[in-house]
């Protein structure tokens, strides 16, 4: 037995030992180099958003307003006011100034808008381009006109100067702030106009609490859309967006020297979709005559695309877009 | 040795809060959005033609309107452009020098307007304003004036085209130039061939020669007015040099063998073409100035059909030593002589293009006759057109666009047709009489 057990321990032994040395490690299981495969994960924010606040409080339009704080009460006037009732304190003017500075705010809002510029034609000596001064002679043989080549030594006419050309820019702009509205000024009279609360101020010789925004009297929302909605455009709508520059951006087909320029666009948005000033087109590499061509016509492409229609939730992700070209795919 | 490490351990607690701090910090950040920004490749625009508005040029007579409609018509003819229809037209232009109501012509998404001013001077002169105009931009692209004798009002016309296409292509434009011809009348067996120049859209047609004798391959020097071509005039078929503008003819070198097949280097100075010799023909070139000959290639079979590269550093030709014709390329020196065209069929009447980017052929294969391009180094093969009889390729100065003659079956006589080097827009050039072996000329100055 023991015998027996000796010799299977020194054959197990002999065994493993003889398998450790000989068998070599099992090949290591071979990958293949496989490529990543893109993988657009499609943000399904605006299905799944998930609601802000209670969850089972039905949603409103309007968020939760940031709840106002109640001033300090103000220390007594020792003048007497504009009023014609002494009120003893400075509440009432300021609430009166406030108003009327946000019915102006409101009421000139409209003015910054595009409908009250004058027209363009308005003013039509700044908007004469200069004369083209350089002549051009093309003369021809006297004998035989049609034979002779003529020489149009083409001279090219004096370019206008930049900021003569730029003649939208010179368009008159309103110098002086609109006057608001006379409803303002009404206003501002009903609200400095005499009223039963002054003369409870003046027989009740309490100290006045002190002026300040009147509350929200929106009632605070316990469940809304959240406003973190996904800080990305979906593939689709970036697909959209490719698209439609796309099909604004017309180029030459085969055009020589194009292949090596590459040219980006900067350009601010603002909520209409609109473009906000000048897009700023950078050129690089190629020939200069492809350069100038392509910024032209990727400058021609930005602009005939406006508006640009983006869901407006998301603002603040394409208030900044930057649109690379590359033409080399097209030659 | 346990409390050791534990001591240790404490110590680097000390530094727990900062390396926390670092931690989130990073957390943050990475959380953090980052400014708001769309990145967006675009790889991809749109070829259609650019829709551009040529308003009629301002003058007291007619020729104003005249002068746009020829840069209509040149704009349209490239393909690149589409001319809307004045009738669209929302403004009407009454003042050049002041800039347009860019919305107006937004509205009729015109991408470019032309604008312009025609008057008489004192002396006669024709004096022709024009500015073309970005309409998103709303921008001038370009102001310029010409001075001109009357008559020469379509010259203006198609410099005014050529600027505006440059500008708006980006490539040199190819409307200010001429056209020489074979033109052919009379029976089919009894063909009275005339040389014959125009312009390049038709018009001005006139004949250099009087058709007494039969002429073939007329080609323009690259800086002079001055064609040579072949011609029976004395019985055998020779190269001659003819002045445009004096009409004055003269014989290319004194050869014993009929000389054919001639071309002007790109310097203007030589010309390079086949002499034939005992049944064979080799190519061979000649100074203008000194008249001295230089012999290029030595075979036993023909080579024929030499074109210089733009810079003069190689020469494209056809041979057929290897049994049919095909295509070779040489230095301009003759050395190093390879072949280049290797598909079905042969090849022949290799034109080096003015970019030098590409070679155009005239290839004969099941029966019928092409025109197509190649790289230089014989790679990229691309028919352009085929049919019964197609030949005779010649570029534009611009190198975009192919004129060639084309012989239809049965009655009928040969025709002049150009097509673009993308194998669209084929349109055929109206002459009063057939023609064949177009040769385009530079742009004139």
């Amino acid at each position: 037995m023991k015998i027996g057990l000796f010799i299977s321990t020194v054959l197990h032994a002999v065994l493993l030992g003889w398998g450790l040395i000989v068998l070599s490690p099992p090949k290591s299981h071979d990958v293949a180099d496989v490529e990543a495969l893109p993988v657009d994960i499609i943000p399904v924010s605006s299905i799944t958003q998930v609601q802000r606040g209670v969850k089972d409080e039905p949603e409103r339009e309007i968020a939760a307003p940031t709840p106002t704080v109640r001033p300090e009460p103000v220390e007594d006037a020792q003048t007497i006011g504009n009023n014609t009732v002494d009120l003893k304190s400075a509440d009432t003017e300021k609430r009166a100034d406030l108003t009327v500075e946000k019915a102006i705010e409101t009421a000139s809002a409209p003015a910054s808008e595009p409908a009250p510029v004058p027209e363009p034609k308005a003013d039509v000596e700044p908007v004469e381009a200069p004369k083209p001064q350089a002549a051009t002679e093309i003369a021809s043989l006297p004998d035989k006109p049609q034979e002779v080549s003529p020489r149009p030594v083409e001279e090219p006419v004096e370019q206008p100067k930049p900021e003569e050309a730029a003649l939208p820019e010179r368009i008159p702009t309103p110098k002086a702030r609109p006057e608001p509205p006379k409803r303002t000024e009404v206003a501002a009279r009903q609200q400095s106009d005499f009223d039963a609360d002054k003369i409870e101020a003046l027989l009740n010789r309490q100290d006045t609490a002190g002026g300040g925004a009147a509350r929200s009297r929106e009632q605070a929302s316990l469940g809304s859309d959240t406003q973190q909605v996904a800080q990305t455009l979906s593939i689709s709508e970036i697909d959209a967006l490719r698209r439609k520059v796309e099909s604004c951006w017309q180029l030459v087909a085969g055009m020589s020297g194009a292949e090596d320029v590459r040219i980006q666009v900067r350009m601010n948005l603002n909520q209409s979709g609109y473009i906000d000033g000048q897009p700023q087109v950078d050129a690089r590499g190629g020939t200069d005559t492809a350069r100038r061509t392509l910024s032209d016509s990727v400058r021609r492409a930005v602009l005939r695309c406006e508006p640009y229609e983006l869901p407006i939730e998301k603002y603040g992700v394409w208030s900044n877009v930057v649109l690379n070209f590359d033409p080399s795919q097209m030659f | 040795m346990f409390y050791e490490s534990l001591s240790r351990m404490k110590q680097r607690a000390g530094n727990g809060p900062a390396i926390v701090l670092c931690a989130l910090t990073i957390m943050l950040a990475a959380m953090m959005p980052a400014r708001a920004l769309v990145e967006i490749d675009i790889n991809k625009g749109n070829v259609e033609p650019l829709p551009i508005a040529v308003t009629d040029f301002i003058s007291n007579d007619d020729i104003g309107r005249q002068i746009s409609e020829v840069i209509s018509a040149d704009l349209r003819r490239s393909s690149l452009f589409a001319p809307i229809d004045p009738n669209a037209f929302i403004q009407k232009i009454t003042n050049p020098d002041v800039a347009p109501r860019f919305e107006d012509w937004r509205v009729i998404n015109a991408q470019a307007i032309v604008v312009g001013r025609v008057t008489r001077e004192a002396d006669g002169r024709l004096k022709t304003e024009f500015r073309l105009w970005d309409t998103f931009a709303a921008q001038q692209l370009i102001g310029q004036q010409f001075f001109t004798q009357p008559e020469n009002w379509r010259r203006v016309a198609h410099i005014i085209a050529d600027a505006i296409y440059q500008r708006l292509t980006g490539e040199r434009g190819y409307f200010d130039t001429r056209v020489v011809f074979v033109s052919e009348s009379g029976p089919r067996n009894d063909r009275r061939k005339q040389l014959a120049i125009m312009d390049q859209d038709g018009a001005n047609l006139r004949f250099l020669t009087q058709g007494d004798d039969l002429v073939l391959t007329p080609r323009f020097s690259p800086n002079r007015q001055e064609v040579t071509y072949m011609s029976f005039a004395n019985g055998e078929p020779r190269v001659y040099l003819l002045q445009l503008e004096t009409g004055q003819r003269e014989l290319v070198g004194n050869f014993p063998g009929m000389t054919f097949s001639p071309r002007f280097s790109p310097d203007g100075q030589k010309v390079i073409m086949s002499l034939e010799q005992g049944g064979n023909a080799n190519i061979y070139t000649m100074d203008l100035r000194s008249r001295s000959t230089t012999r290029l290639t030595n075979t036993t079979a023909i080579d024929t059909s030499p074109s210089y590269s733009p810079e003069g550093r190689q020469i494209v030709f056809e041979s057929d030593r290897g049994g049919r014709q095909q295509l070779y390329v040489m230095n301009a020196d003759g050395s190093d002589q390879k072949r280049i065209s290797f598909g079905d069929g042969s090849y022949s009447t290799p034109v080096w293009s003015p970019r030098g980017d590409l070679i155009a052929f005239t290839k004969q294969s099941g029966g019928k006759f092409s025109i197509g391009v190649m790289r230089p180094d014989g790679s990229g093969e691309r028919i352009l057109t085929t049919g019964f009889h197609n030949e005779g390729p010649t570029w534009a100065p611009n190198g975009r666009v192919i004129m060639f003659f084309r012989q239809p079956a049965g009655a009928g006589g040969p025709q002049l047709y150009s097509i673009d080097l993308t194998g669209y827009n084929e349109q055929r050039i109206d002459t009063p009489n057939f023609g064949s072996d177009p040769a385009w000329s530079p742009l004139l100055e």
